[in-house]
């Protein structure tokens, strides 16, 4: 186990701990919904890391780990964008499309059940891709309002759409060989994911401290 | 291991179809947020021009109030004194007065007179003090400060470290007005009893500050910002072509530079 240990704390793995005990005291600090989604969302992936990390290290297969993974991922961030979305529109576009995600995906392990020992790649497609779309929304709805959560929304945007690009190009591995690079991309991607969401957690960080006793009008 | 030609075109299919699905999406997210971009722009110049809109009214409500005052102050001293003269002049042609009476009459008129010809003098300087024509600025924000420390109700202190001559002359009567909007604010909203006015040069850039010990307002009000005052002494720093940065909190004065 402790071998393990020393084998999990490589530099990724301890920035995303870092970031979720960030995560826990801003949220403990604020007590915002928000916050809060972030901070258990930061958990599930140090769970679902140290898990798949601790099969892989007994040499247990861990492809189903990945399915927990993506739709977990799906589900704690799109309530994140459900909660940050004021427009009904945009807020109706989450629940359904996320609804109707759940629903194939369902449909799809119901008929083909042996898919869950495999990478799914209708489902990784699936909800990278509507993740996308909501941090899309929220760049549209950052045009025009206070600056929120917008390191975050790039890190989101960036981390799946690389990723993303990253997985289709893996699929076409039949094609052409990649000799692994997208393992290392991959492994860059989350990498600067992470930065974002510490940059992020700073910024919200030192919202809460400002106080503003004398104000100054400038003119011209 | 062997692929079936029919799996490698799915998978380029499918890879295809997904990046095109994922080109699509950047594709409406830069449309509709150009259009944003757009509708955002046009509410700001529009904003912009209802704001000059209302410094122009204010200017103009100014100018209204001016007049009037003029013309209640010319009708109450000089019209009535005027014809108050007017009628003992009439008195003086009257048949048969002895030299007593002639006397009384023409000490009356030279009375009046001589305190229309004050009033009239008076008047003139509230609407342009004949020093800062004939002197200078310098001269006519000295006389200024002088004649509010005369009254006892405030006490200014005045120093100029700056070089007028670098200003153009237009914007000396502005400067001035300025400073007077300021004085009148501060003594009769922020009640101050201490005003310090000072001009330094500052990299190059002539800076005016000017401090009072008033009760000062909350910056926050958008209300304390929409006072004439307030609009006439942006109009005229706009027009000068100078900055003013304006610091306040309740009970502790306000502190205004412009640089000019």
């Amino acid at each position: 186990m402790i071998e393990y240990l020393n084998h999990f704390f490589s530099i990724y793995n301890q920035l995303l701990c870092l970031n979720f005990l960030l995560f826990v005291l801003l949220a403990i600090k604020t007590r915002k919904k928000t916050h809060l989604i972030l901070m258990v969302y930061l958990l599930v992936i140090v769970v679902i890391q140290f898990y798949s990390g601790y099969l892989a290290f007994q040499g247990i297969h861990n492809t189903h780990i990945s399915h927990f993974y993506f739709v977990l991922q799906f589900l704690i961030l799109g309530y994140f964008y459900y909660n940050i979305f004021n427009q009904t529109f945009q807020k109706n576009i989450i629940k359904y499309s996320m609804i109707l995600c759940l629903l194939i995906l369902g449909v799809q392990y119901a008929i083909y059940p042996e898919m869950y020992f495999k990478f799914n790649n209708l489902e990784i497609f699936l909800t990278s891709y509507l993740l996308i779309i909501y941090s899309l929304f929220h760049f549209y709805n950052l045009l025009s309002a206070k600056k929120s959560f917008l390191y975050l929304n790039i890190g989101v945007f960036f981390y799946l759409f690389g990723s993303t690009v990253l997985f289709l190009l893996a699929n076409l591995s039949i094609v052409v060989d990649l000799k692994g690079i997208n393992a290392i991309l991959n492994k860059v991607l989350f990498l600067f994911y992470h930065i974002f969401i510490f940059i992020e957690w700073i910024q919200l960080y030192l919202k809460k401290g400002k106080l503003n006793p004398k104000k100054v009008i400038h003119g011209i | 291991m062997e692929y079936d030609s029919s799996e490698i075109i799915s998978a380029v299919i499918y890879t295809f179809t997904a990046f095109f699905l994922m080109s699509l999406a950047i594709l409406i997210f830069v449309y509709y947020s150009r259009k944003k971009i757009i509708e955002q722009e046009i509410k700001n110049r529009d904003l912009e021009i209802e704001h000059q809109k209302t410094l122009i009214n204010a200017v103009i409500q100014t100018q209204e109030k001016e007049r009037n005052r003029i013309a209640q102050d010319l009708h109450d001293d000089i019209s009535s004194g005027l014809n108050v003269v007017s009628i003992n002049c009439h008195m003086l042609k009257t048949p048969g007065l002895d030299t007593t009476e002639q006397d009384k009459i023409t000490d009356t008129i030279l009375d009046l007179t001589s305190r229309v010809l004050h009033s009239s003098r008076r008047i003139a300087h509230d609407l342009l003090p004949p020093v800062l024509d004939k002197f200078g600025l310098n001269a006519g924000i000295l006389e200024l400060t002088e004649d509010f420390n005369k009254t006892g109700k405030v006490s200014i202190d005045y120093k100029n470290q700056a070089d007028f001559s670098k200003i153009p002359t237009e914007s000396h009567l502005h400067i001035f007005r300025i400073i007077q909007e300021l004085i009148n604010n501060s003594m009769r909203h922020g009640k101050a009893t201490k005003i310090a006015i000072s001009f330094t040069e500052e990299s190059g850039q002539t800076v005016l500050k000017y401090v009072d010990n008033g009760c000062g307002f909350d910056t926050n009000e958008i209300e304390n910002q929409k006072g004439l005052g307030m609009k006439n002494i942006e109009s005229r720093v706009s027009l000068i072509g100078a900055v003013y940065k304006i610091t306040s909190e309740v009970n502790n004065g306000i502190a205004v530079e412009i640089k000019i």
